[in-house]
């Protein structure tokens, strides 16, 4: 168990939800899979997809340790979206709002953060 | 329960992992709970389930999982070698003959099969059939003409 799973376990919040239905385990399956077969990355697009319906990545109303799990995975590559280039903001839009929760729930270093600009101004997202 | 399916019709990834994703589709099909009524999207080229317009999947080993209400065996060492072993070897070409012989061993008795076997079947067959082809049981085996039939050739198949 990662160090993030562990502080994410110590929280309040990760009792919240308890059980799953049907179509959550079926998602929690899904991202297990995309990120144990190491497709985090080819897959940004579409998690960014799934959470612009969705708060967390299990439809649930609070964060789970899957919502943890892909986050170490995808804090990094954000990491270095965000750097390179400003059209990522408007891109993965859902996926940094998601991300930026739960650095902030998951007490993330300062030195380890997503560092996100608030002051640009984004495109209108056409759906 | 009424699903809209699609194969996997993606030109750009490995002939391997088109057929391994074309087979878990094919035996999400054979092996879905009765409750579930598929119909094909022709239109879409990417392997994907669609219940109503909220609800979609885009992995093929949850798929499977989903058709046959089967979430059980995430954590055995059979699944994990399927997704961090065998999986990760779809997306390249690698000499993966001793992977499948040891996953070939999880597939001793497919009578009733469960979703974590179906998924380490379709990774295998995908990666080295010739191992896997004595083991395929009759509904298992119709799975793998509907793949085969949904799936191009790889050019290394074609004989000169």
């Amino acid at each position: 168990m990662s160090e993030l799973v562990s502080k994410f376990q110590s929280l309040s919040v990760s009792k919240e939800t308890s059980s799953l239905s049907k179509e959550q385990s079926a998602l929690e399956a899904q991202w297990d899979s995309i990120l144990k077969s190491g497709q985090v990355e080819s897959n940004l697009e579409s998690i960014n997809l799934f959470l612009r319906d969705n708060a967390f990545l299990l439809s649930t109303l609070h964060p789970t340790v899957s919502d943890v799990n892909v986050f170490e995975a995808v804090l990094p590559l954000l990491k270095q979206l965000v750097s390179s280039t400003k059209d990522s903001y408007a891109k993965f839009r859902h996926l940094l709002r998601w991300a930026n929760y739960l650095q902030t729930l998951l007490e993330i270093s300062e030195s380890d953060k997503l560092v996100l600009n608030f002051d640009l101004e984004l495109p209108r997202e056409v759906i | 329960m009424s699903a809209l399916l699609s194969f996997d019709k993606v030109k750009t990834h490995s002939h391997e992992l088109t057929l391994a994703n074309n087979l878990k589709i094919a035996l999400a099909i054979q092996f879905a709970t009765k409750d579930f009524k598929f119909k094909i999207n022709e239109d879409e080229s990417t392997p994907k389930l669609s219940i109503g317009d909220s609800f979609n999947l885009i992995d093929t080993n949850s798929i499977l999982r989903y058709a046959m209400n089967d979430f059980e065996g995430q954590d055995s060492e059979q699944y994990q070698f399927a997704l961090c072993t065998l999986q990760p070897q779809l997306y390249k070409s690698t000499d993966s003959a001793e992977a499948v012989t040891k996953a070939a061993t999880f597939l001793q008795d497919l009578s009733t099969p469960s979703a974590s076997q179906l998924i380490i079947l379709a990774n295998s067959y995908a990666l080295k059939s010739e191992i896997i082809k004595p083991l395929l049981t009759e509904k298992i085996f119709k799975a793998v003409t509907e793949a085969l039939k949904l799936t191009p050739r790889s050019s290394s198949s074609f004989k000169h």
